[in-house]
């Protein structure tokens, strides 16, 4: 997504760079950047984020990576990223749920499912079939220094804990690296998952697929955080002082030579810090 | 200071998708000049994924030929590596033992790829022949054996299976060993259809090479092949 863009989903919230900083709550660094497969083929960048604060100690991060071979990817992306939000933060807002409850396991679930309703109205709206809009979906939910995350597809979520970098969610189990399935998919339930609810999180990264080359390798099919990646990506987070800055650096480092020879596909990494 | 440039990145290593050619050079490709086009199109599809800077990187390709005997004629290599064999028509048509190392060749590359720890995508057979398997034949042993192990592989998607007929091929034998997904294409008698094939069969892979997907990619063959109804 491009900066300005970003700018305008901040002012939408009334939420201010300095504001953030100065929050107790959370704060998040986000940047998306279009692979130069996307640019060489036409295609616009089919990754979407957003973050809503909830209450005064929640925070629900959404990201979803558009399938590339559908049509209206980048509409059904954003659809799923926007839907999402609106849900956890009526869901809530009106019921607060420990993260840890088997309750949270419920709101996640009916969460995808009202996703699922909201894409299906769009294709009817727009005429075409559901699957036009395929996207996976990364829900990530961080209450004081718990976070849990639900999801369907792949991209993953990796956290810095008082025990070290470990992965809250990884991808879905695919053979094939162009395989996925989205939320869009009459069979998302075999590839939709709810992680644990974990505990003394310091940092988490969640990103889409285009940067699980970077970061998360798979050594002998399992995959393995990288810790070259994590420790200097979390340090540069942890030190922020200006969001904007910040924000603009993470986007030409998602751009750079060394990013882009990983993978030329999108690429969206959503940094959040928890203050202590 | 921005401390992002410390970042350093775990695997620069692109996926890759292995191709097994399956190409009948038995003596009867001799006649209309069909090793000629068979020969001409193995350097047009080399040239083409080279031209390619992404299915140049990703691209594995392996040859069986099977013409009197069934040989490993090239190993895979990579797309640069890549060394066109030309082949000579001889002998007949063990058709059947060639799908069998080709599927066996498949696996072992997806263990390869494993063991590196590169990701990769579906792969695929590409069998071009203008006869009928010579070794064996509907209701043998060796004819249940060699079709349910293409059957089970797509079923599983453990790779793709494309079979295309030159003339004479008996159509209705191959339509018997191919999928029923995907039933054999027929090779048109028009010039140019052998480089067209070549080139369709480049682009599959370049557009393969290049997207994420979510299912295989449909990809439009106009202008080589027909599949009769």
């Amino acid at each position: 997504m491009p900066v300005g863009e970003q700018y305008q989903l901040r002012k939408e919230l009334d939420v201010t760079s300095t504001q953030l900083i100065s929050m107790s709550t959370p704060y998040v660094i986000c940047a998306a950047v279009t692979g130069p497969s996307h640019i060489k083929r036409g295609l616009p960048c089919q990754d979407a984020f957003a973050h809503r604060f909830i209450g005064n100690n929640i925070v629900a991060i959404a990201v979803a990576d558009g399938l590339g071979s559908m049509p209206l990817a980048d509409v059904g992306a954003k659809l799923a990223v926007d839907s999402s939000l609106e849900f956890l933060a009526q869901a809530l807002q009106t019921d607060p749920v420990s993260l840890e409850s088997e309750l949270m396991t419920t709101v996640f679930t009916n969460c995808i499912l009202s996703v699922r309703t909201r894409l299906q109205e769009e294709s009817i709206a727009l005429e075409c079939p559901v699957n036009h809009l395929a996207t996976t979906l990364l829900i990530t939910v961080i209450q004081n220094d718990q976070a849990r995350v639900a999801h369907v597809g792949d991209g993953a979520v990796v956290a810095e804990t008082d025990n070290g970098l470990l992965i809250l969610s990884t991808p879905a189990p695919s053979e094939y690296v162009n395989v996925v399935t989205p939320i869009t998919s009459d069979t998302w339930q075999e590839d939709f998952s709810i992680s644990e609810c974990l505990s003394c999180v310091n940092a988490l990264a969640v990103f889409t697929d285009g940067c699980q080359p970077a970061c998360l390798p798979k050594v002998q099919g399992e995959y393995q955080v990288f810790e070259g990646f994590f420790k200097p990506i979390f340090a540069f987070a942890k030190d922020v002082t200006d969001l904007t800055i910040a924000e603009e650096d993470l986007d030409s480092f998602l751009s750079s030579a060394k990013m882009t020879a990983t993978s030329d596909d999108d690429k969206t990494l959503v940094l959040a810090v928890v203050r202590k | 200071m921005n401390r992002l440039e410390d970042v350093m990145v775990a695997n620069p290593q692109h996926p890759h998708v292995a191709l097994v050619l399956l190409l009948d050079n038995s003596y009867s490709m001799v006649d209309n000049r069909k090793i000629e086009g068979l020969n001409k199109g193995l350097q047009v599809l080399k040239q083409d994924l080279l031209n390619d800077e992404l299915a140049s990187k990703r691209v594995d390709i392996a040859v069986v030929t099977f013409g009197g005997v069934v040989k490993l004629t090239h190993p895979f290599s990579s797309v640069e590596g890549f060394d066109p064999p030309t082949l000579i028509p001889e002998g007949n048509t063990p058709m059947g033992e060639a799908i069998s190392m080709a599927i066996d060749l498949i696996e072992e590359r997806k263990k390869a790829y494993n063991n590196e720890g590169t990701s990769y995508y579906r792969p695929w057979i590409f069998m071009i022949t203008d006869g009928e398997p010579t070794d064996m034949s509907p209701g043998t042993p060796e004819w249940e054996t060699v079709t349910q192990k293409i059957r089970t592989g797509e079923e599983n998607k453990k790779f793709s299976f494309w079979a295309v007929a030159v003339e004479p091929a008996n159509y209705d034998a191959l339509k018997m060993i191919a999928p029923p997904n995907r039933p054999p294409m027929k090779l048109n008698n028009e010039p140019g259809a052998w480089k067209a094939m070549f080139e369709w069969l480049s682009s599959s892979h370049r557009k393969v090479s290049g997207s994420k997907v979510g299912e295989q990619i449909a990809t439009d063959n106009a202008g080589w092949g027909t599949i009769p109804t």
